[in-house]
């Protein structure tokens, strides 16, 4: 007896120490900042002002991709009505890292792709319209759990009710373990005829998912038991609440767990927690009991079965009167489609975040603090971009089976990164050519090669004859090398923009070598590859290896007239409290002239109308002003385009991952997809360039000479003051040109 | 508290209700554009890129930099080709010290063809730069 007596002491005392471990282990995690909130990450906000060119029907598809619900009149936040052309929208209030953005009602209306009207909803004058931005991924830690952040006072009115009918009636009068609660269950499930309620109370649910590991054991169901007491010892029902709204796991997006009812809310509704209907919260209550089993996007039958179920047990209950639950018992489940999820729908963007984000910050504090990152992406763009590769590599795929791409969009004035593209398949996450894949470049460089000889003024100008003829060279290996032209002829002397404009391998390779091959180099760094590149001859037709991303950051320079700036993924960061951690400002640094760029730019305007890049007017409006250059490398390996027009800038490359040859240049290939991207999205022309050390000269390009306008073949072109040949081509009409020599002699006496 | 004092003056401003809206206390009241004397260019605009501007400027004039920035960010967003956004951006590096950039960013509004009243303040504000 004494023996049993001093052994259950013993087991009393084994048993108190063990508590009381177990109590540090439930307070300090509690206590303590209670989960890791991988950082957010939101797209540019869609803004709405007159003059803003915008097709209606993508701003109704990105108010759905933002959950906005259409109604007939919207009357709350998170909604919007359409009638034809005109539009009521009830903006959501947003706290921007500049500030608050209240909730406005606006009315936009619309004459074609243009808002021509935007007020508030009573009439009253609104210069602009702000919307929340679409959140577009998260920096996830190792174990890929994810949550957003609630207060049980952002709850939806019946979360709390309908969770503790369904899950736990005794919620608010257990002390974390409940017998009757078990039998209540049993009776209920059985008048059911199927499992309705659980037996454990939401604090043992809490406790199994905050403390311990999903094991059937009974040392887990002791330490289950002991901790649920502990819990409710020490925190108030609404700590433990609170604390279950964000822990409990509701789904499954590949890797991603979807933990707790505010981010279950976006992943499933693409709302905010608070906008939810009483169906959409009772779906959610739902689908605790089993995300899998109940997941409504794989068996939305069942999922509705179980909404349906707990809506009835609101009614039974008297929670929700029973019109109000009929009436949502007819709804559908209106989840977004697996495509609408914005999160981590955009991975290749998101890798070009996180690589700047690094620069600035640790792992750790992308994947637990609750940052959030504002970007430049613009939702709109990046899709229509993704869909450009997707839709033309497939059809292309027939005669190239492996075909993968990249593309890299910018804002082609500031530099601001729009839409990246790392492979064929929108949302794959894995290998990112337009960051990582190394291609040779071919003729991409040729800009770098014609700007350094256009930056001397004396010796280049655009109608300067240059060799196109056989050249042989020492390599810098030891050996020759000997370019040749694409379709295997050399065409002679040829003026320097026909030469880009028609990308001749042996008239680049004779100015390149002219100019100095170190020479060429360095404009190539003064335009923005910061790599340093062996100069060797062959370096001068692209036998270099960038990425997508590095040739974005040249061609930006060219685009931006001049000015070389960074590429901007990130416009802010803030902290978990709102505060701004840093702004990435833009920052712009002057590398060329604009006169000896506005030349490039000229001809590489003629690229488009008359070269490798004509193709793009094919389903381009000829009004539109466009500049680019086509790159195929040796046997086809590589296709690549990069042109901008006055808004945007964009490099496409195709090519196949093992670099096997393709059946594509630039222009068959990377080119279709741009102007596919460029199609379907307003741009502008490109602008000639301000500068007053230009003039623009009729002249004859073949001959390099003056000519009258009337003379055939004769064009005006851009030329640096002073740099514009003297002599008349003999189609000039002799009394012209005698007059001609008379004030040219005047100028040159006042000169 | 000015920070806030200007949100709240933009959003009566944006609501087109400067007279009509809320009764506010008379210190707040201090900052809204009738009463002030600082002189914007958009004072009044009722245009998108305007009414950034106009906040832009007078967050620039009240010493405001974060806040001007952010306007003239938006304000970029609309217009990348406005060279006064890029004038005003200058000015605003000035403020904050750094004048290589201040002096780059001046460049680039000369660059973007401004008209010939802020090219004569452009021309003055590089001179001033050395």
């Amino acid at each position: 007896m004494s023996f049993l007596f001093k052994l259950g002491l013993c087991g009393l005392a084994l048993l108190l120490t063990y508590s009381a471990y177990l109590d540090s282990v439930v307070t300090q995690k509690f206590e303590r900042k209670k989960w890791a909130i991988p950082a957010q990450v939101y797209a540019r906000p869609l803004e709405l002002y007159e003059g803003r060119l915008l097709n209606p029907k993508e701003l109704q598809a990105q108010l759905k991709r933002q959950g906005y619900q259409a109604v007939r009149a919207a009357s709350r936040a998170g909604t919007f009505s359409r009638s034809g052309n005109t539009f009521v929208i009830y903006s959501r209030a947003f706290h921007f890292p500049d500030g608050a953005e209240v909730s406005r009602k606006a009315k936009v209306i619309f004459v074609g792709n243009e808002v021509i009207s935007l007020t508030n909803a009573d009439n009253t004058a609104l210069p602009l319209l702000r919307l929340d931005p679409q959140p577009v991924g998260g920096i996830y830690p190792a174990t890929y759990e994810d949550r957003v952040l609630i207060r049980t006072s952002q709850a939806p009115k019946y979360l709390t009710k309908a969770l503790t009918a369904i899950e736990d009636q005794r919620f608010y009068e257990h002390w974390g373990l409940s017998p009757t609660s078990i039998a209540r269950a049993f009776i209920v499930n059985v008048m059911a005829g199927g499992v309705v309620q659980g037996g454990s109370t939401l604090t043992q649910q809490l406790v199994k998912n905050f403390y311990l590991t999903n094991e059937r054991t009974l040392t887990r169901k002791v330490n289950e038991a002991i901790m649920s007491v502990l819990l409710e010892v020490h925190y108030s029902k609404d700590e433990i609440l609170e604390a279950y709204l964000n822990e409990v796991y509701l789904g499954q997006h590949g890797r991603r767990a979807i933990h707790g009812f505010g981010l279950a809310s976006q992943f499933y509704f693409a709302q905010p927690l608070k906008e939810l209907s009483l169906a959409k919260t009772a779906l959610l209550v739902g689908i605790v009991k089993g995300p899998s089993y109940y997941n409504p996007r794989r068996f939305p039958e069942r999922a509705l079965e179980r909404r349906n179920l707990v809506l009835d047990v609101l009614a039974a209950e008297g929670i929700v009167s029973q019109i109000e639950v009929d009436r949502s018992k007819k709804l559908p489940l209106g989840i977004v489609s697996r495509e609408q999820i914005n999160t981590s729908a955009f991975p290749a963007y998101i890798d070009m975040v996180k690589k700047q984000l690094r620069e600035d910050y640790d792992n750790k504090d992308l994947t637990s603090e609750g940052l959030r990152i504002f970007t430049n992406m613009d939702p709109i763009i990046q899709r229509y971009a993704q869909k450009s590769m997707t839709d033309t590599v497939s059809a292309l795929e027939k005669n190239n089976p492996d075909l993968q791409g990249a593309m890299v969009v910018t804002s082609a004035q500031t530099g601001d990164l729009l839409a990246v593209v790392g492979d064929k398949r929108p949302g794959y996450v894995g290998f990112n050519r337009a960051i990582e894949a190394q291609r040779q470049v071919g003729s991409l460089l040729k800009p770098a090669i014609y700007l350094t000889a256009l930056e001397q003024p004396a010796r280049f100008t655009l109608t300067t004859q240059v060799k196109d003829s056989a050249i042989k060279v020492k390599d810098g290996k030891g050996g020759f090398w000997e370019p040749q032209n694409y379709d295997g002829k050399s065409r002679g002397d040829v003026p320097l923009q026909k030469a880009l404009t028609h990308s001749y391998n042996q008239a680049a390779t004779q100015t390149g070598m002219a100019l100095g091959v170190p020479n060429v180099l360095d404009t190539v760094h003064r335009l923005g590859i910061s790599k340093s590149l062996p100069e060797y001859p062959s370096v001068l037709l692209g036998a270099v290896s960038l990425s997508p991303m590095e040739i974005a950051a040249m061609y930006q320079t060219i685009a931006s007239g001049g000015y070389r700036m960074p590429i901007r993924a990130i416009e802010a960061v803030v902290d978990a409290q709102g505060q701004p951690l840093k702004r990435y400002n833009i920052s712009v640094k002057k590398a060329f002239d604009a006169a000896p760029v506005e030349l490039l730019r000229s001809a590489m305007g003629q690229v488009m109308r008359e070269g490798t890049g004509r193709r793009a007017y094919w389903s381009i409006d000829k009004k539109i002003q466009l500049a680019g250059k086509t790159g195929t490398t040796n046997d086809s390996r590589d296709s690549w385009f990069a042109g901008f027009t006055g808004n945007l800038l964009a490099v496409t490359w195709l090519g196949n991952d093992d670099n096997s040859p393709t059946s594509l240049t630039g222009s068959s290939g990377a080119l279709r997809v741009w102007s596919k991207l460029m199609q379907q999205i307003p741009i502008s022309s490109v602008k000639s360039l301000n500068s007053d050390k230009l003039e623009y000269v009729w002249v004859k390009p073949a001959t390099h000479k003056l000519a009258d306008k009337t003379c055939e073949g004769a064009v005006q072109v851009p030329y640096i003051i002073g740099s514009a040949p003297r002599e008349y081509d003999e189609c000039t009409s002799p009394a012209r040109a005698k007059a001609r020599n008379f004030f040219e002699s005047i100028r040159t006496w006042f000169e | 508290m000015k920070r806030i004092i200007v949100t709240v003056g933009f959003s009566l401003f944006l609501a087109g209700c400067a007279g009509t809206g809320p009764q506010f206390a008379p210190e707040e009241r201090a900052v809204t554009p009738e009463d002030t004397a600082i002189s914007s260019p958009y004072e009044g605009r009722q245009d998108a890129l305007g009414a950034l501007m106009d906040q832009a400027v007078k967050a620039l004039d009240s010493g405001e930099l974060a806040t001007a920035s952010s306007w003239l960010s938006r304000a970029m967003r609309i217009e990348p080709t406005d060279p006064a956004i890029y004038y005003y951006l200058a000015k605003l590096r000035m403020e904050q010290g750094n004048l290589i950039e201040a002096k780059e960013l001046a460049g680039r509004a000369m660059s973007l063809g401004p008209e010939q009243e802020l090219r004569l303040k452009l021309i003055d504000f590089l001179g001033r730069l050395g």
